[in-house]
């Protein structure tokens, strides 16, 4: 079962990349796979490269991955509650993070560790640093999350699904943070999400992932402006939108089907099962993804033109 | 102001745990019973009206009956039994918590490294525990006093010895839910080694219930070396209730008093350490339950 296939990104200093896509399209094991964190029984990584500051990282030694991990890329997870460990106080948990890559000792690390925190905007810092997870709102545990990804100061901030475990408001809050981030520290960052609200705010261009492939890359206003393949075309229009025209009541556009079965996937696209659009070839040849436009990939047979 | 903080963080936890620890009224009479044997083993040479060792070889000193300078009465020697008793409370206690720290020390290490990697290395510490297991634990204690000797020290730590597997069964279990943890992939992630996560972010999890069980065992270590002293093979120069059990044997239809006490202390220690298990259980399992 390839959970991920065909999968080519690039990141460039200071860009934010958006991924995104349905839950199960294979999104966090694209992260997971960067970091080489999948593990290698059952999870094998079965052909590419990875490379990082020109240096191939699926060739290098697990020593070089610990140092890799955290200074070099570091990642930001889900669900702030399970990611935490219960028993160690946060101060403590970030502080280990430092420790591990800087010549410190407990008092500098919880130091730093004070830093990172008011750096994500945690009321109380030095306070609070000896608190454990359970005293904190999901919010502020969030932050904490990406604080640790921070405090080793990594080139490439990989952050999965921000605000998915969020109330509306606090994921605002989340948003404008990784903005004055972005801005503060000129971070390069790869943003996995399935809401297209905060990609848009965020991404400097975007990867639309589908059951395991990258079904189209653009920048941010030519994936929702001009989105060529089907599935974008019908996630952008899935969004709701309040309608001030007609007084309200628009129905709800869903795309019609369900995420496939990955270990049985559909021959040829894997989309075309769910495709409004779709014509003979598409069950037949499996579409690679082509340059149509200047820096447009899209990987569909029959791309949406006009528009 | 920092450590004002990091004193109210501590208190936080310590004190929510004796929050929680006093709910069960038992358990905490089992913590001031072992404060009171923790004094008594420490202070023996104030409390003991007598000294333990003294003889007194008279007809009119020895076997006698309860009185007011003797509370429990003499052995067969002359010796105040109840100065003797007070005497083998620093032995007891010492054999116990020496055998449980040999006993978890080895246990916790066996099974993390085993619930941890997994694989062959796990199949031959599963194999070597299920071993051990299977012979009963005191009959394996008299082997090893009969083989190694039988000072008091080498009998704290072959009871400790006897007992680990147990520990290290219940440390691997806690070890193969705790690493699947969605925390020790973002340790991980942050570079961490896998001896750093062993120590430094699983053990705190799972250490839990073998604390639990290391107290359940004090009372137990206490009672195998009361049954060695008991059959004569314990360290015939130390003082312990076992020792004394066997000194009143002989004598058991012309002093029957010379039985109580110890028989009674050991009974006492025992519950003692079983009620503060029970405590302990109830104070750190409703934490797991919060997560």
């Amino acid at each position: 079962m390839r959970a991920v296939d065909g999968v080519n990104l690039e990141i460039n200093k200071g860009e934010t990349l958006g991924l995104i896509g349905e839950s199960g399209s294979g999104k966090t094991v694209t992260a997971l796979s960067i970091m080489r964190l999948v593990p290698t029984p059952p999870g094998k990584i079965v052909e590419g490269s990875i490379i990082f500051h020109g240096e191939e990282i699926l060739t290098k030694s697990k020593k070089e991955m610990e140092i890799i991990r955290g200074a070099g890329i570091a990642i930001s997870f889900q669900d702030p509650m399970t990611f935490l460990n219960p028993v160690l106080k946060i101060g403590d948990q970030i502080a280990e993070a430092i420790k591990l890559h800087q010549d410190v000792d407990k008092k500098e690390a919880l130091d730093i560790a004070v830093e990172c925190m008011k750096l994500v905007q945690i009321p109380s810092a030095r306070e609070r640093v000896n608190d454990y997870p359970h005293q904190f709102s999901g919010g502020m545990r969030q932050r904490i999350l990406i604080a640790i990804a921070l405090s080793c100061g990594p080139d490439l901030l990989i952050v999965d699904e921000p605000t998915t475990a969020l109330d509306i408001i606090t994921q605002g809050e989340i948003i404008q943070l990784l903005s004055d981030l972005k801005e503060k520290m000129d971070l390069s960052m790869l943003l996995i999400t399935h809401d297209l609200g905060t990609v848009c705010e965020l991404a400097d261009k975007i990867a639309v992932m589908y059951a395991g492939n990258i079904v189209e890359y653009a920048d941010v206003f030519s994936i929702f402006k001009r989105p060529k393949h089907p599935y974008t075309k019908a996630l952008i229009e899935s969004i709701p939108k309040l309608s001030t025209v007609s007084g309200g009541m628009e129905r709800l556009t869903a795309i019609e089907g369900s995420v496939p079965d990955m270990i049985n996937p559909p021959h040829g696209c894997r989309f075309h099962p769910r495709c409004p659009y779709k014509i003979l070839t598409c069950s037949t040849s499996t579409p690679k993804l082509v340059e149509i436009k200047n820096g447009h990939f899209v990987a569909c047979s029959y791309p949406i033109y006009g528009n | 102001m920092k450590k004002k903080q990091q004193l109210k963080s501590w208190l936080f936890t310590g004190y929510d745990f004796w929050n929680r620890y006093k709910k069960n009224r038992v358990a905490v009479v089992g913590l001031m019973i072992l404060i009171i044997l923790l004094i008594l083993s420490l202070f023996s040479e104030y409390i003991a009206p007598f000294n333990p060792y003294k003889m007194e070889l008279t007809t009119e000193a020895i076997l006698k009956p309860p009185s007011y300078k003797h509370p429990v009465g003499t052995d067969a020697f002359g010796r105040d039994i109840f100065s003797r008793v007070i005497w083998g409370t620093r032995i007891s206690l010492t054999a116990g918590f020496t055998a449980v720290i040999v006993s978890t020390v080895i246990g916790v290490l066996l099974g993390s490294i085993s619930g941890y990697f997994g694989g062959n290395i796990d199949s031959a510490i599963m194999r070597f525990v299920d071993m051990l297991l299977v012979i009963p634990r005191f009959f394996l204690l008299l082997v090893i006093v009969s083989m190694f000797g039988n000072s008091i020290t080498l009998i704290m730590v072959f009871i400790g010895l006897t007992i680990w597997p147990s520990t290290a069964r219940l440390v691997r279990a806690e070890f193969l839910s705790v690493k699947e943890q969605d925390y020790v992939i973002a340790a991980k992630a942050v570079g961490a080694s896998n001896m750093h996560i062993v120590f430094g972010e699983i053990l705190p999890n799972a250490i839990f219930p073998a604390i639990i069980q290391g107290s359940l065992q004090v009372g137990l270590a206490i009672m195998m070396e009361a049954s060695l002293s008991f059959l004569g093979l314990g360290d015939p120069r130390a003082i312990s209730w076992g020792r004394l059990l066997s000194d009143a044997l002989p004598f058991f239809y012309r002093a029957w008093w010379m039985a109580v006490l110890p028989g009674v202390m050991i009974g006492i220690t025992v519950l003692a350490f079983n009620l503060i298990g029970d405590g302990l259980n109830d104070a750190l399992n409703p934490h797991l339950k919060e997560r």
